[in-house]
């Protein structure tokens, strides 16, 4: 120790530095004590089951399920919520999972994906005017319903794809494609699309769908687009089941009677109709 | 005195009144027109006429049972060849109704001066007119002239500021028809009982504003009557502005003009208040100004309502090139339009037609925070801040910034040096408002 700190100790007497060191540690007693108290009497009790619940959640708040976040559904199911089947996001497994932790037996959920039923590219459909304004769906479809020849097709800005949090939408050749890999289903898109062109469909069980929204005679849809849906209704003639109906000059195929059998996919003049398979694949 | 100040906050564009000078041009033979169902504020007429029919000018063809709404007439005499649904400007579907001419422009039968006694019969009449306001929002007149009980208006303000650049069809109006807008304006404070008038017109216009004065001291209403230039200055004949620079009333937030006892109306459309009190031919032709740089000759016409955009350009003297781009309206309000063969509207001014060079739109670039938008904004709004809010969907944003209140004048656009699209965003912030509102009606109704 340098000589100089020695001198500088050495003038002052024990007492002087014992006295501050005092009053401090006292201070920080009392202080120490008043918390630990105060920590005790308000202290908020945490439900453990919800921690559990919450840790087994996807923690990608995005309200999928109804509730504000998963904290709003860890705190539901931990107070005795009964549907375990609320989050899509999880994946098919969440409900077994969360089943273990509630001691409540719960079968795996089959959460749908969400789907395009445009398929409107850029070479199926053409321009009616020059658009300018700004780049968002819904903005261009306040303007003469959309620069698209096809006024029910998708306009391909991609506000569903700003509004999709999993990375799972893309803007290919002017329409947006789903990446059924990547839907966590949990329909944020849905509302995003100012066409409602977004639907939810069957992830397990996919049948053939009619990818077309218009609902104009078939003269007028020829016209805008060479892929949509005349309405010829030789879809309706051909199908075993029964499944498919007209909906205002637009066939609409139920995937609860659909065999998959494919015929309406072969007589289709179009093309509107497609396979069950996910176009996203061959891209 | 700051309201002062803030009323008169607008920009300067270019006027480009070239066509102030021209006689406007009477059009009369169109092989064919097009005539809208909706072509005003309020519920769309339903067609009462049908494929075949033989129609002659002034037969009514759309009504609706509905108080907001106003009659639709044929334009022109021939037969109906189509009823069919078209996209209209705002992406909804309207109906139309097709006429194909015979030629002769036969007047209907049911076209006599109406014979009116009270005050009802005034309004009545008015109704049956299809007039409906002619300054560009197409609210129908019958409707503004029957105020709620306690807010009828003490005064008329009648608007010919007509601020917009490139418009003159009202400047042309008051010079070829001052004595009948007058006449309008007289017959329309008696029936209602206004008891004054006040005509509102930019100082750039002194010598119609001097043929007014004239034409007020010789109908002997100087007294009730009175001329009030303006400063020259865009949007000088936006509504709430131009009340309170007529009448120093200031409009309340969401309110309408009978709120603060006024009732505005276009110098257009008591020129047809006169003429139908006359002749009893309703509204079926519009007078407009053609102009922009793809048109060869720019002028003045009046058109049957529905008439197509191209057939009119074609019989003043064609395009000098083929139009870029065709708006409905003036450079600042106007609609561009998706397609050249729509039909003119009861409420245009105005067609404009220009080359590429004119229509280009330069990229929207990042705001820089000059407030130039805020300063020019003449209803005190933060246009940047409304479009920030509208682009990132914050309701309570759009509400504390009053998006309501803009009245989509475009000086925001116009003066800003980053080009954003202002008026887009806030029409988008405004329809977000709307939806959500929507919603929660559909909410509350849902509990019930």
């Amino acid at each position: 120790m340098p000589i100089n700190i020695l001198i500088v100790l050495s003038s002052f007497s024990f007492r002087e530095i014992l006295i501050p060191v005092a009053i401090l540690g006292g201070i920080a007693l009392v202080m120490g004590l008043l918390i630990a108290l105060i920590s005790r009497l308000f202290s908020v009790k945490t439900d453990e089951l919800q921690v559990e619940v919450m840790s087994a959640l996807p923690q990608a708040n995005c309200g999928a399920c109804g509730f504000t976040g998963c904290e709003g559904y860890a705190k539901w199911l931990a107070s005795g919520g009964q549907d375990m089947g609320k989050c899509p996001v999880g994946g098919p497994s969440l409900p077994i999972t969360l089943g273990k932790i509630l001691g409540v037996e719960a079968q795996a959920s089959q959460p749908p994906v969400a789907h395009v039923m445009c398929k409107g590219t850029n070479e199926n459909t053409s321009k009616r005017y020059e658009y300018t304004g700004t780049k968002t769906c819904a903005s261009a479809h306040a303007v003469f319903s959309g620069p698209n020849s096809c006024t029910y097709g998708c306009i391909g800005f991609g506000d569903c794809v700003e509004a999709c949090q999993f990375d799972a939408i893309d803007i290919v050749g002017g329409i947006a494609v789903i990446n059924e890999l990547k839907c966590k289903s949990c329909e944020k898109c849905v509302p995003a699309c100012p066409k409602k062109l977004i639907f939810m469909i069957p992830k397990d069980h996919k049948t053939y769908k009619v990818e077309c929204r218009n609902h104009w005679p078939g003269g007028e849809t020829r016209k805008h687009c060479k892929v949509g849906c005349i309405a010829c209704q030789r879809c309706v003639k051909v199908c075993p089941t029964l499944a498919i109906h007209m909906d205002n000059n637009l066939a609409v195929i139920d995937p609860e009677k659909c065999i998959n059998c494919g015929k309406c996919f072969e007589v289709c003049p179009t093309k509107s109709i497609s396979t069950p398979e996910n176009i996203y694949m061959h891209l | 005195m700051i309201h002062n100040l803030i009323m008169r906050r607008g920009v300067h564009p270019d006027a480009s009144k070239n066509t102030s000078e021209l006689p406007t041009i009477r059009l009369e033979s169109f092989a064919k027109v097009q005539i809208p169902m909706s072509m005003h504020i309020g519920a769309p007429c339903a067609p009462c006429a049908s494929v075949g029919d033989q129609v002659s000018v002034g037969q009514k063809i759309g009504d609706s049972p509905a108080f907001m709404s106003a009659p639709i007439h044929a334009s022109i005499s021939g037969k109906v060849t189509a009823v069919k649904k078209v996209v209209s400007s705002s992406g909804s579907s309207v109906e139309v109704v097709e006429i194909e001419s015979d030629g002769l422009n036969t007047i209907h039968d049911s076209v006599k001066p109406p014979v009116i006694e009270s005050r009802a019969d005034f309004i009545k009449a008015i109704r049956e007119s299809g007039l409906v306001g002619l300054g560009g929002a197409s609210f129908p007149t019958h409707v503004k002239m029957s105020p709620p009980p306690g807010k009828e208006p003490d005064i008329l303000v009648i608007n010919a500021a007509e601020c917009e650049p490139f418009i003159t069809a009202d400047y042309r109006h008051i010079l070829e028809h001052a004595d009948e807008i007058i006449e309008g304006i007289i017959s329309t404070m008696n029936w209602l009982g206004i008891p004054k008038t006040v005509i509102g017109i930019e100082d750039n216009k002194k010598d119609a504003a001097g043929l007014l004065r004239f034409q007020i001291g010789k109908s002997g209403a100087s007294d009730s009557i009175r001329v009030k230039l303006l400063k020259t200055i865009y949007p000088q004949g936006a509504e709430k502005p131009l009340i309170f620079n007529t009448t120093g009333r200031k409009v309340p937030t969401g309110g309408l003009p009978h709120d603060v006892h006024v009732m505005v109306l276009n110098v257009a459309t008591v020129r047809y208040v006169a003429r139908y009190l006359k002749t009893g031919m309703p509204l079926v032709r519009k007078h407009l100004t053609i102009d922009g740089s793809a048109v060869a000759r720019p002028c003045n016409v009046t058109a049957p309502i529905g008439s197509f955009i191209m057939d009119i350009v074609d019989q003043i003297g064609g395009v000098k090139q083929s139009p870029a781009k065709v708006i409905m309206g003036g450079p600042m309000m106007g609609v561009a339009m998706d397609r050249d063969n729509v039909g003119i509207l009861k409420a245009n001014n105005a067609i404009l037609l220009f080359d590429a060079n004119d229509a280009a739109i330069p990229e929207e670039s990042p705001c820089i925070r000059c407030s130039k938008c805020i300063d020019v904004c003449p209803m005190n709004l933060m246009p940047t801040g409304i479009d920030a809010a509208a682009r990132a969907k914050d309701l309570e944003d759009l509400v504390r910034f009053n998006t309501m209140d803009c009245i989509e004048c475009g000086c925001c656009s116009y003066i800003c040096p980053a080009k954003r699209y202002l008026v887009q965003g806030i029409r988008m912030g405004k329809q977000l408002l709307r939806d959500s509102e929507a919603k929660k009606k559909a909410a509350v109704k849902g509990e019930q």
